[in-house]
């Protein structure tokens, strides 16, 4: 996934999501089909995993959660699967560690990515690069749009889960220079709105101006006068004095 | 999650404008600047390099989320800003 200008901000966010991977680990034994579903089972679950020495991280164990392993299909000895996993889970230690238990050794030879958070491959805006960057050239050179905004996507389409909050105008400015938001400036909010979670926070043309962390649940905030609804994190769009007027 | 309802502010005269899909009609310039792209990345060169030849041709900052394995967690877009 790519992001484009402002939408950068989002990436850190986005880096927390569940992910989903395609994998083909090799065997480096003859390993009976049922003990191997038996151990790759034991793997569903909280695991504890070291990271790897080329990492990115400190080297100490950490606990992720595999949400589930489908083998897709067995070939000899090796294994094609399909794992769904916490942000930062190692795969390719992963298929080592069930090597390591199977007692025969393993290793990843292949892995894609196929989803994160609720977009997967399947999304109907995929691009290959040489899409890319012909949609781009075709927009710089002959001025056509269509297929720059086909596979450029907005990114209110990219975090539609989260809960709304719209605002009102005036408070724009103080809103996207670092102030919460508190409760006069709310215009609306989804019904899906609930205390301590992610929200987005929206201008009244439902436009994504930041993302923030609610104080309020969906009741509260449109029953209340005063208070703080949300805390803002990451502003996406800043507006200015000038924009406003 | 799918029949979420948006709730006004009892007083609140004013209302959402919201507009069929695409939902969000920015002119193409702004569009840019807040966008995603889902990219089926060819096996061989980095997200990271890949990143940064769509930044040379785009002419704006761009940066990759998700990349596999190695690069995991490292934050490389804080880079950029």
């Amino acid at each position: 996934m790519i992001l484009f200008g402002k939408a950068r901000k989002l990436s850190n966010f986005l880096a927390r999501f569940d992910k989903t991977y395609i994998c083909e680990m090799q065997l480096h034994e003859e390993v009976e089909e049922e003990k191997l579903r038996k151990v790759i089972n034991l793997f569903v679950g909280k695991i504890y995993q070291k990271p790897p020495l080329r990492s990115a991280v400190k080297k100490v164990p950490r606990i992720r959660k595999i949400y589930s392993i489908d083998i897709l299909d067995i070939v000899g000895r090796n294994v094609l699967m399909q794992v769904r996993c916490e942000a930062g889970t190692y795969v390719r230690k992963l298929c080592f560690d069930i090597g390591e238990v199977l007692g025969s050794g393993a290793h990843m030879t292949e892995l894609r990515r196929i989803a994160i958070g609720f977009l997967d491959e399947n999304y109907e805006y995929v691009a290959t690069m040489h899409e890319l960057f012909g949609a781009y050239r075709l927009w710089k050179n002959k001025n056509e749009d269509f297929y720059l905004r086909y596979y450029l996507r907005p990114i209110e389409e990219l975090l539609f889960f989260l809960p709304k909050v719209f605002v009102k105008d005036t408070a724009l400015f103080s809103i996207t220079h670092g102030s919460f938001v508190a409760s006069p400036a709310v215009v609306a909010v989804t019904s899906d709105l609930k205390k301590n979670q992610n929200v987005g926070i929206y201008n009244l043309n439902n436009e994504l101006i930041a993302i923030g962390k609610s104080e309020m649940d969906a009741k509260e905030t449109i029953e209340k006068e005063k208070g703080i609804v949300v805390k803002i994190d990451k502003v996406l769009k800043v507006y200015e004095k000038e924009e406003l007027e | 999650m799918n029949q979420r309802q948006i709730l006004y502010k009892k007083d609140s005269k004013i209302r959402i404008k919201l507009s069929p899909i695409p939902f969000v009609k920015r002119n193409i310039e702004e569009h840019l600047n807040y966008s995603f792209c889902l990219l089926d990345k060819p096996r061989g060169p980095t997200s990271h390099e890949i990143a940064a030849w769509i930044k040379k041709e785009f002419g704006i900052p761009v940066t990759h989320s998700g990349t596999l394995e190695n690069f995991g967690e490292i934050p490389l877009y804080q880079v950029y800003y």
